[in-house]
């Protein structure tokens, strides 16, 4: 039960706080993981190019995907995926940290020797990795009393491919101790601008030669010792590819082409951060052909349901329960038994407007909507009630309610409806990440104070218009994030963090005057439509916002490649919903509304071309 | 690897010789101000550096000013990002005779990547001679809120030479930040660095009374996210060095350290040394730009701190060998 002694700290646990996985555990992930349809999908045999926004769950994904976290988790299919030994996964990330030490020797940039440090890097990286999976494989598949004997023997092959000394390599352990000497004597020249000495220093080495050769004759000899099946599958799992180049894709998409292994690839990037498909081979990778786009982000309209299990007849709970219940049991939390809707309670501006009678409904209608909406919604509710709840009462009660309380708004007096279980999960985008810090400062707000009498059995346990509070919150921090945005891998260059915030803040302005001033249709504004005609700089700002999950487009669900062409075709995209609270909009996603036309074209092509004229920005924004 | 002994000194402590001087042409007013403290001195030789993307109108007095200090004024211009030119000088001026070479760089205006050339090319080059570097450093003035532009993030790439080892996604992550101002830049690379653990320090005291408090509040996310925080002196790198050493050998181990330095150059310096001395540490730059770049006028207020490289003894390179170099 909870506890309402205020005996506890108000600060919720890790698992409530801290939303990006590479901050986890092996533990924390493997017990919070929540298997999706996503992810069952990856656990087949294939390349797949898994595409997601920023805190789409890119990094657990493809972590779960490594056999040491497979190895680790409860979760039936997983375990019989174990058990028969043919997908064997490998997790490596070339995320900031990684690249920094690449893009950091300006006399490098694209030359020979940059290939070659590309390369040089991989190899040693995945095979790092690849000790890691050999550890788990040898835990999983050996006999105790066989292990030492089998790790020795396995050492022993695989030294002798690597270039190790003779002596004393005889544990996995040597042989990591083994890669990091040959990664210093790679390393301990580099710094001072001159190539020559870092290209001595590694010449002739193993890991300097062709992409993957030492992981493919480290996995011939695993194959062997570890009397793995006929068809092991070892699957590459490469994290955070979106920090790599153009001139680094094209390498892994030559190998990927060339199909000359039995290694698979699972690699994940942000959204248009795949854009070339090019090879050195002088032919281009194909979706369907060479590899799928998994495209990840999901509509949280689409995806989630509010109904009950019971009532909806789902086989499983909800993505976003089933991530609350996990974390709750594993942090040993208080509320672990109590329902995110007993937290949170109904969405006043989300749930089916039960309580909002059809007379006083169409009364407020016939003020707040055009005529053509009223006249349509009176026909409709002569004709068909269905039809008429279906398409007008449905969609422009939440609408209606907002506008009316933001007009009935008092200088200082706090809002309450931003709030409920449907706003909280549509705020969060549906993306982990969102959705654990948005729980997490929810938590912390959360009131211990018993329900006082004249309070209903039905109050949450967060208040409404502390709920509005938090959400308020989280959506100006969301925004104000855009100003640390920058362009990375393919869409490196030029400025875009102070763009980027002065894109989506006048598109606000734009959607909340609108809101505000015009009347009502069944047509939120809460998306835009970027033309095929838009300036490059301007598309690669567009992109951007997508990557990092501050506009989500209108996807081609069954195209190979589902975004949007944006700069080459009509492409629509809704904000996101994380920002609806910040600018008071209502958080449906409806038809798009030309960009360049909410910007004027002056304006769109001087944020296009990263030009730094915020007088003139400002100047806009009064006169939307 | 040759290590580093780290002194706090006064200017009145620096040599009457040195085999050079090495001073950063920029369009701060401070690039001229240890220039002018120091050139009675006897420089052997006199190097200006200038970033070679920069207007020559940016300054033209504090060239015009440097000139005059230094009659024999040799200027090299030479890209941000790539030092190749400064190393082929530093090892012209190497060519001195004598066992030791006494070198007095102004960084007070240089950019990152150049001192941090300097100190790499510093310790690689000291197995042949002794090499002191005396590291002199203006203290500008307090940028208030109003005039301070945040940092638009552009890339987070490690000092050349500081790369650390390659990434274990099995090994946690300890990222230390050192804090200033640019705190929504401190959490965008929190987000992507990931660490699972966070050590921040930040320049307390320091001569402006509001700096501290001003750094907290600006860093919340850090903040929220930390394990410890380090007050550290502004004025002493020999203490940052020190506590900042500590930190990386109690923690290397176990995690693989990334320092995060975004602080005052004089906590950026003692980061730098730290990652230079152990090479599984690595030191990030965090590099961007601002609409209106800082440039405060000039205090009397210096730090300046001699660095002593020295080829480890017999001994000590004996027990590096057995135990590792943590325990020196």
């Amino acid at each position: 039960m909870l506890n309402v002694t205020g005996e506890h700290s108000r600060r919720p646990p890790k698992l409530f706080s801290v939303g990006e996985a590479g901050r986890y555990s092996r533990e924390e992930l493997v017990q919070t993981f929540v298997p999706t349809d996503t992810y069952r999908q990856l656990l087949t045999i294939g390349n797949q190019i898994i595409l997601g926004s920023r805190g789409s769950g890119k990094t657990t994904l493809t972590k779960m995907l490594a056999h040491e976290y497979m190895a680790a988790s409860d979760d039936r299919d997983i375990k019989d995926l174990i058990a028969e030994r043919t997908f064997l996964g490998i997790y490596v990330a070339t995320g900031t940290s990684w690249v920094g030490a690449l893009r950091n020797k300006g006399w490098l940039e694209d030359s020979p020797e940059a290939e070659h440090e590309f390369q040089w890097r991989v190899n040693l990286s995945v095979c790092f990795s690849f000790l890691r999976t050999l550890r788990s494989c040898i835990a999983t598949y050996c006999p105790e009393e066989q292990k030492y004997e089998l790790e020795r023997d396995i050492v022993t092959e695989i030294r002798e491919v690597w270039g190790c000394p003779r002596n004393p390599v005889s544990s996995l352990d040597d042989l990591h101790r083994c890669l990091r000497s040959i990664e210093g004597t790679g390393r301990s020249h580099s710094g001072l601008g001159d190539s020559t000495n870092v290209e001595q220093a590694k010449g002739g080495s193993v890991f300097d030669r062709d992409l993957f050769m030492p992981l493919l004759h480290a996995m011939e000899v695993a194959d062997s010792l570890l009397s793995l099946p006929e068809t092991p599958h070892w699957v590459l799992c490469i994290d955070e590819a979106e920090f790599l180049t153009t001139t680094h894709h094209r390498i892994l998409n030559s190998y990927m082409r060339s199909g000359a292994s039995k290694l698979c690839f699972k690699i994940t990037t942000l959204p248009y951060h795949h854009a070339d498909c090019e090879t050195n081979l002088g032919v281009p990778i194909v979706p369907t052909d060479d590899f799928d786009y998994v495209y990840i982000d999901k509509d949280p309209v689409m995806a989630y349901s509010n109904k009950r299990p019971e009532e909806s007849g789902a086989r499983c709970p909800d993505f976003v329960t089933s991530m609350f219940h996990k974390r709750a049991s594993a942090s040993n939390y208080e509320f672990e038994h109590i329902s995110l809707h007993a937290l949170l309670g109904d969405s006043l501006l989300l749930d089916e407007p039960s309580g909002f009678a059809d007379t006083e409904f169409l009364a407020e209608l016939q003020s707040l909507a055009t005529e053509k909406t009223y006249e349509r919604a009176q026909r409709l509710y002569q004709e068909s009630r269905p039809e008429y709840y279906d398409q007008i009462k449905r969609k422009l009660s939440g609408a209606i309610l907002l506008k009316k309380r933001l007009m009935e708004q008092r200088p200082g007096s706090k809002l309450d409806i931003y709030s409920g279980e449907k706003m909280f999960i549509r705020c969060s985008d549906y993306s982990p990440r969102r959705i654990v810090q948005l729980l997490g400062s929810l938590l912390e707000a959360i009131d211990y104070q018993l329900p006082t009498e004249q309070e209903s059995a039905e109050t949450p346990f967060i208040k409404e218009v502390v709920q509005n509070e938090v959400l308020e919150i989280f959506s100006e921090r969301t925004l104000k994030r855009a100003q640390s945005v920058r362009g990375v891998g393919p869409l490196r260059a030029g400025r875009v963090g102070r763009n980027l915030y002065t894109l989506l803040k006048l598109v606000g302005r734009y959607m909340k005057q609108r809101f505000r001033e015009e009347k009502l249709t069944t047509d939120p504004i809460f998306s835009i439509e970027v033309p095929s005609n838009v300036p490059p700089g301007f598309a690669r700002l567009v992109k951007i916002a997508v990557a990092y999950g501050f506009l989500y487009p209108h996807v081609k669900e069954k195209d190979p490649d589902p975004l949007p062409r944006i700069g080459e075709e009509k492409a629509a995209l809704h904000f996101a919903y994380a920002l609806a609270p910040y600018f008071q909009l209502n958080p449906r996603r409806g038809k798009g509304r030309n960009l360049l036309s909410v910007l004027g074209q002056n304006h769109a092509e001087r944020l296009g071309r990263g030009e730094d004229d915020q007088l003139q920005l400002f100047g806009l924004e009064g006169a939307i | 690897m040759n290590d580093f002994r780290v002194i706090d000194i006064e200017f009145q402590d620096l040599h009457d010789e040195y085999n050079a001087i090495l001073v950063c042409w920029s369009d701060e007013p401070r690039c001229t101000s240890v220039a002018q403290r120091v050139f009675r001195k006897a420089f052997k030789k006199c190097l200006m550096l200038r970033d070679c993307t920069l207007s020559s109108d940016a300054g033209p007095g504090s060239e015009t000013t440097l000139r005059k200090l230094f009659p024999k004024l040799k200027s090299l211009s030479l890209p941000r990002d790539d030092p190749s030119l400064l190393i082929a000088n530093l090892n012209g001026i190497a060519k001195a005779d004598g066992e030791q070479l006494n070198i007095l760089v102004d960084y007070s205006s240089m950019p990152r990547l150049w001192y941090a050339a300097i100190l790499r090319w510093a310790q690689t080059f000291a197995g042949e001679k002794r090499v002191e570097l005396d590291l002199a450093y203006t203290i500008s003035d307090y940028i208030s809120e109003q005039n301070f532009r945040p940092l638009e993030l552009e890339d987070i790439p490690a000092i050349p030479g500081c790369d650390g080892v390659l990434d274990d996604s099995n090994v946690p992550i300890l990222g230390i930040f050192g804090l200033g101002f640019d705190g929504i830049a401190a959490s965008e690379v929190l987000e992507e660095l990931e660490p699972s653990t966070v050590y921040a320090y930040l320049a307390d005291p320091v001569p402006f009374p509001e700096y501290a408090e001003r750094a907290r509040r600006e860093n919340q996310e850090i903040l929220n996210a930390q394990k410890l925080l380090l007050p550290l002196p502004l004025c002493s790198i020999r203490t940052v060095y020190g506590y900042l050493s500590e930190l990386a050998v109690l923690s290397k181990s176990t995690h693989q350290v990334k320092l995060i330095p975004m602080g005052p150059k004089p906590h950026v310096v003692a980061a730098i040394l730290v990652a230079l001395r152990f090479e599984d540490v690595a030191c990030l730059h965090v590099a961007g730009r601002r609409e209106k770049p800082e440039s405060g006028e000039p205090t009397d207020k210096a730090i300046v701190t001699r660095v002593q490289i020295r080829k480890p003894s017999e001994e000590v390179q004996q027990r590096m060998l057995r135990y590792g170099r943590a325990v020196i």
